[in-house]
C-alpha cells in the first residue's frame, strides 16, 4: 500500500516534469518558427557596390578584338581617300601625322595631275605589338602583308588624348631582309620605354638624332658608326650623290635631315633592347647657278606637287616627311638596324 | 497542458514546412536578378565598378529609347572610362534597390562630352537605332559599363540590367527537415499522452 502511494506521486512527478518540458519546447519551436516564418515571407534584398582603389597595374593598351575594330576604321579611311581641297585639319581623324601630310599631298598630286590615288590594297594583319601604359598619348603597331608590297608593312596607330579615336600615323615598309625584334604577346603587351631613357645603345632620342646626322653626313661620318647599313639610307645617300653629280655644272644640291616634330615611340623588345619609330624631315634644295640657264623637272608628282611648275629658274625645296622604324639593342650589344622605312614628298616650292 | 504543448509543436511543425515550401516555390531566391532605371536626365549613365558582376557572372545591358534615337552601350577599363569622361555630369550606378529599380548618384558637372563611338576605349561596344544590347561575363580586373546617345543629349530613355548565373542557396530544404521532425514528434507524443491516459483511466 505504501510503495503504491509512492509510486503514484513519482509518476505524477514524471508526468508534470514531462508537461514543462513539452511546454518549455513548444514555446522553443513557436519563438524560432516566427522570426523565420518571416524570413520566409521575405523578397530580394537591396545590393550596392562602392568603388574600390584604382587599379595600379597598367594593362595593354587595346585588346585584340579593340585592336581589329580600330584597324578596320583606319582601312575605311584609307578606301575612302583624302579630299585633295579639304584643309589639313579637316582630314578623316582616323588619319593623322606624318601619314596625313603624306594622304593629302598625294591627294593634291592626283588632282593636280587630273588622275586617281592608287587604292589601297588592304592589309592582312600578321602581328600586333601593344604596349602598356595608364597614360596618353598611346600607340600600337600592326604588321601585315599586302598585294602590292614585296615586304610586310609596318602600321603605327596613335590615340593623342582619351577623347580622341586612334589613327594611322605612320606606315613604313619592311626593308629587304630585316626581321622584327621578340616583343611580348599582344594580350600581355610591351612596356614603353621613354624617349630618353638609358640602358640602350642610344636613347629613342638620340638614336633617331643619331640617323638624322647619318643620312646629313654620309657613311663616313661618326654618326654612321651606330647603324648598320641599311638600303633606306644607302638609297638616299646615293640618290644625293647622283643628283650632285648630274647637276654639277648647273646647280648646287643640298640635303638635310632634321628630327620631326614628335617624339619617338618606342617599347620594349624581349632581348631589353628598343623598338622605336620616328620622323624625320628632309629638305632637298636645288639652286641653279647664275647664268647656267634652268632645269627641267622629269618627276610628273613633284611638278604636280608644285603646282604644276615643270622648270627649275632658280631653285626647287622640297620637303619630305620620312618615318624609320629602329632597331636599339641594349648598351654594348650592337648596333641600330633600320628595320622599316617611308619616305614622301609633302611640299615643293619651284621658282 | 502536456498534450496541448506537443499538439503545439506538431503545429509550429506544419508551420515550418509550408514555410520552407513557399521559400521553394512562391518566394524561391531566383538566380536572374533584374533593375531598371527609367527617363534618367543626364546625358550619360555609367556603372560603379563591381555593379556588373553585382548579382551574378554575367550581365544583360538592355536599353531602350521611346523616340528612336542613336544609343550606344560600351565598356571599358575603369581607368579609361574615367580618363574619357572626366567631370562630365553622370549618373552612377551603385547598385539595384531590392524592389526592380537601380541605385544611383549624380557625379560631375560637365555638360556633355564627345560622341562615345568616336572613341576607342571600349573592349565592347554596341550602337543601334532606338534600342541597343549586350551581353557581358564578367571579367578579372575593373570595369565600367557607359550609356547614352551621343553624349550631348539626353541619354536613353530605358536602361535594364538582367544579372544572371549566380549560384542560389535555399534554406527551404532545411526549413521542411525540421518542420517535419518537429510534427512527427508532436503528433507521436500527443498520441502516446492519450494512450497513457487512457490506460491511467482504465486503472
Amino acid at each position: 500500500m505504501i510503495r503504491a502511494t509512492r509510486m503514484t506521486r513519482a509518476t505524477r512527478m514524471t508526468r508534470a516534469t514531462r508537461g514543462a518540458r513539452l511546454t518549455r519546447l513548444s514555446t522553443l519551436a513557436l519563438v524560432f518558427a516566427v522570426p523565420v516564418l518571416g524570413l520566409a515571407a521575405c523578397g530580394s534584398d537591396a545590393t550596392e557596390v562602392t568603388d574600390p582603389p584604382a587599379e595600379q597595374t597598367a594593362h595593354p593598351v587595346v585588346a585584340l578584338g579593340q585592336a581589329r575594330s580600330v584597324l578596320d576604321a583606319v582601312e575605311s579611311a584609307l578606301q575612302r581617300g583624302v579630299d585633295p581641297k579639304a584643309a589639313s585639319s579637316s582630314v578623316d581623324p582616323r588619319l593623322t601625322g606624318p601619314y596625313r601630310e603624306l594622304a593629302v599631298a598625294d591627294a593634291r598630286i592626283a588632282a593636280e595631275r587630273k588622275t586617281k590615288v592608287a587604292e589601297p590594297a588592304p592589309v592582312q594583319q600578321v602581328r600586333l605589338i601593344v604596349p602598356t601604359t595608364k597614360s596618353w598619348p598611346r600607340f600600337f603597331v600592326a604588321v601585315g602583308t599586302t598585294s602590292k608590297t614585296a615586304t610586310p608593312v609596318i602600321r603605327v596607330l596613335i590615340s593623342p588624348t582619351p577623347r580622341s579615336p586612334y589613327g594611322l600615323w605612320a606606315e613604313a615598309l619592311m626593308l629587304p631582309g630585316a626581321t622584327l625584334p621578340e616583343t611580348a604577346p599582344a594580350g600581355t603587351g610591351s612596356a614603353l620605354v621613354a624617349a630618353d631613357a638609358d640602358g640602350l645603345v642610344a636613347t629613342p632620342k638620340e638614336a633617331l638624332s643619331a640617323f638624322a646626322g647619318y643620312l646629313n653626313a654620309g657613311t663616313k661620318s661618326t654618326a654612321s658608326k651606330q647603324f648598320q647599313r641599311s638600303a633606306f639610307s644607302d638609297q638616299l645617300l646615293q640618290r644625293l650623290a647622283g643628283d650632285q653629280k648630274a647637276l654639277k655644272a648647273v646647280a648646287t644640291v643640298s640635303s638635310k635631315h632634321t628630327v620631326g616634330s614628335s617624339e619617338p615611340l618606342a617599347l620594349r623588345t624581349a632581348d631589353g633592347g628598343a623598338l622605336v619609330f620616328g620622323e624625320l624631315k628632309q629638305d632637298y634644295v636645288i639652286t641653279i647657278k647664275k647664268g647656267k640657264g634652268a632645269v627641267d623637272v622629269t618627276d610628273s608628282d613633284l611638278a604636280a606637287l608644285a603646282g604644276g611648275q615643270k622648270k627649275i629658274k632658280k631653285s626647287l625645296t622640297r620637303t619630305a616627311v620620312e618615318i624609320v622604324v629602329l632597331n636599339v639593342p641594349p648598351s654594348g650589344k650592337g648596333l641600330i638596324t633600320v628595320i622599316g622605312a617611308q619616305k614622301g614628298d609633302v611640299k615643293a616650292v619651284i621658282k | 497542458m502536456a498534450r496541448l504543448a506537443a499538439a503545439l509543436i506538431a503545429v509550429v511543425g506544419v508551420l515550418l514546412v509550408v514555410a520552407g515550401g513557399l521559400q521553394a516555390t512562391v518566394f524561391a531566391s531566383s538566380a536572374v536578378t533584374r533593375a531598371e532605371l527609367i527617363a534618367p536626365r543626364q546625358s550619360v549613365i555609367t556603372t560603379a565598378v563591381g555593379l556588373l558582376g553585382l548579382e551574378g557572372p554575367r550581365v544583360q545591358v538592355d536599353v531602350t529609347d521611346g523616340g528612336r534615337r542613336q544609343v550606344f552601350i560600351g565598356i571599358g577599363r575603369a581607368g579609361d572610362v574615367d580618363a574619357y569622361l572626366a567631370q562630365v555630369s553622370r549618373l552612377e550606378v551603385t547598385g539595384q534597390d531590392g524592389d526592380g529599380g537601380l541605385l544611383t548618384k549624380q557625379i560631375g558637372s560637365q555638360p556633355s562630352l564627345p560622341d562615345p563611338a568616336g572613341v576607342d576605349i571600349w573592349v565592347t561596344s554596341v550602337r543601334g537605332t532606338g534600342t541597343a544590347n549586350l551581353a557581358w561575363p564578367d571579367a578579372p580586373g575593373q570595369w565600367r559599363l557607359v550609356v547614352a546617345t551621343d553624349g550631348a543629349a539626353k541619354a536613353p530613355d530605358d536602361l535594364r540590367l538582367t544579372w544572371s548565373g549566380r549560384e542560389v542557396h535555399s534554406v527551404a530544404p532545411t526549413l521542411i527537415a525540421i518542420g517535419l521532425v518537429l510534427v512527427v514528434v508532436g503528433l507521436i507524443t500527443v498520441i502516446m499522452l492519450g494512450s497513457r491516459a487512457r490506460l491511467a483511466g482504465d486503472s
